[in-house]
């Protein structure tokens, strides 16, 4: 086991690649606390199922809403070993029809809800623990339909390195883990297929990714074997090109 | 497939030889490529040393025949590890130098891996991981021949996986920052390699075991969507 009683906090994890990673490092052995903004039920559903034994509502918005999760944590534990900044939106446009309402909605939560969390978990995550940032393909690529989402998620790139430069001196490893597409219902609805058949082309390994291929790498990323890797991105993408 | 079977070059010594470990360790069966120096540690079940100068075409396909032989299995997963460095001012490398340089750390990793695909493809699974350098990303002080061959080594394995991930095949590189080795050891005696020691996020250098660890991760099945990647363990030197 990778995670053996590590004490390791996922935002966002009631569902998508939050919930996989958060039942990936339950597996490992690890403390998983769960939480939710608005899927409770489902929270607590998970939680039962991985055994996890604190399921916490945390708005990524509010600090306090951090600060108050934060401290819920190290009263039950002591500290923390692992913080995944995952929750996050996405409102998709074309450019020229994004609203200033839905770009800063979803810069508050993308990017700047990361910031928050890091800045809080600082007096709780031991030394030599782990942030691991949540991006996207779509930030390494520009868009296109994600303009807002593109932005925040490069911006999270950019905050990883500025973190690990902070955070090196204490051995805290901070990388990026970067999904590429993943193949789901939403994808299926949205994507028409001709903005599939470009997708693919861009891709090395011709499909979408499923949600179990994230946790390997957020594993990696969590775990001992990754204690010299600091301010990367971690693409797992299929071979996508995003240059 | 049972216990796969893994091929390091270079895994007499240094970086290899603790990749190799680590591998043997998790249940692998390991080929330890060596050219001068022989490993200290005795064949079994799940360790064969053997002679490969990568340098030599008929050396690389002896050595992958006589793997064949003593495992019984097709190589599943290659590790480009066997590399020279030279530290020498730009003004001063010989074109002589500039050949051989190339030769061991590009060419090297070209012949092992073009010899190794066949049965890679054969299987539909298989995995080549190139060992490469900080150098080759950011370029090179006192070793521009060797920074080049290490960026030409990304290139390659960029390459690889964009023709063969189709056919279940990823190809990644592990680069490199500043490693304790003997390798770098003299490296970290230059001005220019205490320069790079301050610049470094983490303030230390990393170690073999930190590698070691990489390439396992990589050559799980944990990695499946990972292909075409550089993988940077360099304390924070360089931000990918």
């Amino acid at each position: 086991m990778k995670l053996k009683n590590k004490i390791c906090i996922i935002t966002g994890s009631s569902s998508g690649i939050g919930e996989a990673i958060a039942r990936g490092y339950a597996k490992e052995g690890a403390k998983v606390i769960i939480t939710y903004n608005t899927q409770k039920e489902k929270a607590h559903k998970i939680a039962q199922e991985i055994g996890s034994e604190l399921v916490l509502h945390l708005d990524v918005r509010s600090r306090e809403s951090i600060k108050d999760a934060f401290k819920k944590i190290v009263k039950k534990y002591d500290h923390i070993d692992v913080l995944v900044n995952n929750a996050g939106i996405n409102k998709t446009a074309d450019f020229d029809k994004q609203t200033d309402e839905e770009w800063d909605e979803v810069i508050d939560i993308n990017l700047t809800g990361p910031f928050r969390c890091s800045q809080e978990v600082l007096p709780y995550i031991r030394d030599y623990g782990r942030i691991i940032n949540i991006g996207s393909l779509s930030g390494e690529y520009g868009g296109p339909r994600t303009p807002s989402y593109a932005v925040a998620k490069m911006g999270l790139m950019s905050l990883t390195h500025n973190l690990a430069r902070f955070l090196g001196e204490r051995n805290i490893c901070v990388n990026t883990l970067s999904p590429g597409v993943i193949g789901n219902e939403f994808t299926e609805k949205t994507m028409s297929p001709e903005v599939k058949e470009t997708a693919f082309s861009l891709m090395l390994i011709k499909r979408f990714a499923k949600l179990d291929e994230m946790v390997g790498g957020a594993i990696f990323l969590a775990s001992d074997d990754s204690s010299y890797m600091t301010a990367q991105t971690l693409s797992i993408n299929g071979g996508a090109w995003t240059h | 497939m049972g216990h796969k079977v893994v091929l390091i070059t270079g895994a007499a010594k240094g970086i290899g030889a603790t990749i190799a470990d680590y591998f043997i360790k998790d249940g692998y069966k390991v080929a330890c490529g060596f050219n001068h120096t022989q490993p200290s540690t005795k064949n079994n079940d799940y360790r064969y040393n053997v002679h490969i100068d990568i340098m030599r075409r008929k050396s690389v396909e002896q050595a992958i025949k006589r793997i064949k032989d003593y495992f019984r299995q097709d190589i599943n997963i290659i590790i480009n590890n066997a590399a020279i460095a030279q530290e020498k001012p730009f003004l001063n490398i010989s074109d002589q130098d500039w050949a051989t340089m190339l030769d061991t750390n590009l060419q090297g990793a070209f012949r092992v891996t073009q010899e190794l695909l066949p049965s890679m493809l054969q299987n539909k699974w298989g995995r080549v991981i190139n060992i490469t350098s900080i150098g080759g990303q950011w370029g090179g002080f006192n070793q521009v021949h060797y920074a080049a061959s290490k960026a030409a080594l990304i290139s390659l394995t960029q390459s690889i996986a964009k023709i063969y991930s189709k056919n279940g095949i990823t190809s990644n590189a592990i680069s490199i920052g500043l490693v304790a080795t003997d390798m770098s050891e003299k490296e970290l005696k230059s001005e220019a390699g205490q320069q790079k020691l301050q610049g470094i996020p983490m303030e230390r250098l990393g170690s073999k075991d930190e590698i070691a660890k990489i390439a396992l991760f990589l050559a799980s099945d944990d990695s499946s969507y990972i292909t075409g990647q550089t993988i940077n363990a360099n304390g924070g030197m360089y931000f990918g």
